[in-house]
């Protein structure tokens, strides 16, 4: 995070950026995951190993591990006489070692130096005090986890500074600060006797830093006038981050008059169904031509943007369609259920497409609408992916996180997919998984709290080692109008639990929110994750939610309020909130409270955590919808926990909802 | 040993595994092939003779650039409204509005637009002596999160020499070379266009995208 070396500065990273550090000194590891989520806010999740360590990770010989949230917020930016300022939380959710707040201001000079001085409460001002002997009250809670709200700016306040120069060697920095933390707080894990206490010798910490490029960046410290740091930062943006384009075709011209005019049209649309096919990866579900229209519904599986799919797709009309047919519609349709449509007059069309700003003109003379449940004299197209099954071998990992004997178990082997759409919305879908190198065997810490065991058993279905079914469902997707969408889903839906799910939403195209509620009667799979079942004592079989999404055109960012039962009987709200980016990026933060005590829930005090989604297309310079996805809960519990269904509504019909495809608009003509 | 050969396995399948469809990954692995070869082969420029393009009934156009397109041939496949869309066999394809690129695909420059006042010399051919100074305009990128991105650039024309230029080999001619300097409060370029005395540019130096790529255009036949 924005910071010398161990105080912070004021400022912020770029918009969107989203980074790893770890960093190590003596028997002090930090490892740190951030995001700036807006220009002025910026969060972060430190996991902090501190004891007398032995080896890095592994049989880690820690006395602890910490868990902890940061949040900054920027008060000022800087202008030329006006140095940046930033107010900051330090541990604001988290068992509290790490607790600090700061303001904190820094200012460039001449473009080769940075000073920075700041004001710190709580470890912030261990040393260096300004104002002394106030008392600062005790955290909150002994479960830990909960927000910190009753210490804010309260206490010592201690000083901090530093400087920092750009040498002449490009991407070298040099770095001097003036502590005003004593690490008393981790001088309290080891014993007398250890050789690694964090003795003090000088407030004056050294350091050099090393921006090898704008993903990687390495510094070297030297702190407390007796230890040697390393620290290693990967950084990537989503707004920056692309491999190019120039392994993609470029897109077929778009033709004022087309090909000829004399084809049948049923050759005609062979031709179209064919080349959507074979050159634009774009599978067609069904065609029609009225009067003056032609109808072309599409499923976009290759492009990343749905923009760029529907542009491809009218070049391709134009090329084929007879001049004395007018408007061209596009359906975009998801496992063949039509979601969106957009219309436009090709002649409109073509005296634009070629001019600057294209997509911006295009946009004024299309109409964009959710598609109704169903086209009339629509001609399907079969053999399309009706009745097929798509296999897809590829390898998987799995982690397991933040057990304090060992903070990162593995998983790694090969995953067999196979989903075959038998009609319109209904799919069969199964996964089984083979573990080749694996450490989830060695999970052994197991059940907390006092309510019904339904996610801490984890670690039984963790040790599994042998081939499993991850899922095995079937899926029923349909529109009972324009804008009201229903599932009805059975099987096994995820390792820990399978039953009956069934959904309703309201989601108009149009509209940023949209209401869904969803029932589902479960039972608790077997450990051996094949198909049979057990029981958790106390556990009700029926839970569910009322849902509210918000798409906020804020900064892309979606709100979702959940409402209703969850597995473990509890009742209350999940908040999830997710900066959803045009090309396919998401990050995001939850937290469920409900009515189970916090003692109930045990340590953590309530379900809470993070996710993020990093496209592959952004590191390939070709197109691929393969992400990475990961969703990171600091500590796991029973309380506030749902089962995990693949699928859900929302998840499956929003991308091709108006505002997603209007996100990635700059890539219609691409 | 055994280890380190699963783990490749694994690396191996996380590779191809992009795609679901055995055709989307035949496809990704022909394009990473095509990488390789691209970069190994950078320097492997070919230099066209008037014959190679004298049986060759369209126009055709020649583009370089200093990033991973190296060189390519271009033949109109478009024009409508004084757009000419060109594109290369190997699948690139630019925008041309007089001399000036206005959209790029493949290119890795992810231009999108470019606008200019119409009676520019630099779009409608215009002898030497009536060029404008100054000129102002506006690029439009596509950025990596799937937004528009304005760059607008005040630009200023100067005479540099006369020179001699060779479009096609062994085809020399006389050109006047100008160049403009482009510029605004972060961003500074320099373009050079070789014109000959009616005011037809038969060479070009732009600047196609903000990571300073540039791309060299020749017009090798009317």
């Amino acid at each position: 995070m924005p910071g010398i070396l161990d105080i912070p500065t004021a400022g912020s990273f770029n918009d969107g950026e989203f980074s790893f550090s770890s960093s190590r000194f003596k028997a002090n590891l930090r490892n740190t995951l951030s995001f700036q989520a807006l220009p002025r806010v910026f969060g972060a999740f430190r996991y902090s190993g501190i004891g007398d360590s032995k080896s890095y990770y592994y049989h880690s010989g820690y006395t602890t591990w910490d868990r902890s949230f940061d949040l900054r917020v920027d008060i000022l930016k800087e202008k030329s006489l006006i140095p940046a300022m930033t107010v900051g939380f330090q541990d604001i959710i988290g068992t509290g070692n790490f607790s600090a707040e700061y303001l904190v201001a820094s200012k460039s000079i001449f473009n080769k130096l940075r000073a920075t001085a700041g004001l710190g409460w709580g470890r912030l001002a261990t040393q260096n005090q300004i104002v002394k002997n106030k008392e600062r009250p005790s955290d909150g809670g002994s479960f830990g986890g909960l927000l910190r709200y009753n210490q804010l700016f309260r206490g010592n306040v201690g000083v901090f500074g530093g400087m920092e120069y750009m040498t002449p060697l490009d991407g070298l920095k040099a770095k001097v600060e003036y502590s005003s933390d004593n690490y008393q707080a981790d001088q309290n894990f080891f014993s007398d006797t250890s050789n690694n206490s964090f003795s003090q010798n000088n407030k004056l910490n050294y350091g050099l830093d090393y921006t090898l490029n704008e993903n990687l960046n390495v510094s070297s410290y030297y702190i407390h006038g007796n230890k040697l740091g390393l620290q290693v930062n990967i950084s990537l943006n989503p707004n920056s981050t692309s491999a190019g384009d120039y392994l993609e075709p470029a897109p077929q011209p778009f033709y004022s008059l087309p090909y000829s005019e004399k084809l049948d049209m049923k050759i005609i649309w062979e031709k179209i169904i064919t080349i959507l096919k074979k050159e634009e990866n774009i599978n067609t579900i069904g065609y029609a031509l009225e009067e003056n229209e032609a109808i072309l519904l599409i499923e976009n599986n290759y492009y990343v943007s749905d923009a760029q799919a529907i542009g491809r797709s009218l070049r391709i009309l134009s090329r084929y369609i007879p001049s004395n047919i007018l408007n061209f519609t596009i359906v975009l349709n998801k496992l063949e259920i039509p979601i969106s449509f957009i219309s436009v007059n090709r002649n409109e069309l073509s005296e634009i497409i070629d001019a600057p700003n294209a997509e911006l003109l295009t946009k004024k003379i299309s109409h964009i609408g959710s598609s109704p449940r169903q086209y009339q004299n629509i001609t399907l197209q079969k053999n399309n992916i009706n009745n097929k099954i798509d296999f897809t071998a590829s390898p998987y990992y799995q982690i397991h996180l933040f057990d304090p004997d060992q903070p990162l178990y593995y998983d790694l082997g090969l995953k067999l997919t196979a989903a075959s759409l038998l009609k319109p919305g209904l799919i069969v879908r199964g996964t089984v998984k083979e573990p080749i190198l694996t450490t989830f065997g060695d999970i052994s810490r197991g059940p907390k709290g006092s309510l019904p065991k339904v996610r801490t058993n984890i670690k039984n279905y963790l040790n599994e080692t042998n081939s499993r079914i991850e899922e095995l469902t079937v899926s029923s997707y349909f529109k009972l109008s324009d804008n009201i969408f229903g599932r009805l889903q059975t099987g096994y839906f995820e390792p820990m639990y399978a039953g009956l799910s069934s959904e309703i939403l309201y989601f108009d195209s149009q509209k940023p929110l949209a209401f869904g509620a969803e029932i589902n009667y479960v039972k608790p799979r077997e450990y051996e994750q094949l198909l049979g079942f057990r029981t958790v004592t106390g556990m009700p079989k029926v839970n569910g939610h009322f849902s509210t999404y918000w798409d906020t055109g804020y900064y892309n960012y979606h709100a979702q309020l959940d409402y209703g039962k969850y597995l473990a009987g509890d009742k209350g709200s999940t908040v999830t909130v997710t900066r959803k980016f045009g090309n396919g990026w998401d990050f995001g933060g939850f937290f469920t409270l409900t009515d189970a005590s916090f003692a109930d829930f045990g340590e953590g005090s309530f379900d809470k955590g993070f996710f993020f989604k990093l496209p592959f297309n952004a590191f390939v310079p070709y197109e691929t919808k393969y992400t990475l996805n990961e969703r990171i809960r600091p500590i796991l519990g029973d309380g506030g926990s749902k089962v995990n269904i693949k699928g859900r509504i929302y998840e499956m019909f929003s991308p091709q909802r108006k505002s997603n495809i209007e996100k990635s608009w700059a890539r219609l003509w691409r | 040993m055994e280890i380190v050969k699963k783990v490749f396995i694994i690396l191996v399948l996380l590779l191809i595994s992009s795609c679901s469809s055995i055709e989307n990954k035949r496809k990704n692995f022909q394009k990473i092939i095509a990488l390789v070869s691209a970069n190994a082969n950078e320097t492997d420029l070919i230099e066209i003779s008037k014959d190679d393009v004298e049986n060759i009934n369209y126009p055709l156009i020649q583009v370089r650039t200093n990033d991973v397109l190296k060189h390519a041939v271009m033949l109109p496949i478009s024009n409508r409204n004084g757009y000419t869309n060109f594109l290369s066999g190997s699948n690139q394809s630019i925008t041309l509005h007089g001399t000036m690129i206005t959209k790029t695909n493949g290119l890795n420059a992810n231009l999108i637009s470019l606008e200019m006042k119409l009676n520019s010399p630099l779009i409608k051919k215009t002898p030497l002596t009536k060029w404008p100074l100054t000129s102002s305009r506006k690029y439009t990128f596509i950025t990596p999160d799937h937004r528009f991105r304005d760059v607008f650039v005040n630009c200023v024309l100067e005479f540099v020499k006369n020179e001699k230029i060779t479009t096609l080999k062994n085809n020399s001619f006389s050109t006047s070379k100008y160049k403009e300097v482009c510029n605004n409060k972060n961003i500074y370029f320099e373009n050079f266009y070789w014109a000959d005395k009616e005011g037809f540019i038969w060479k070009s130096k732009q600047w196609i995208s903000e990571k300073q790529v540039f791309a060299n255009l020749t017009v090798l036949k009317l």
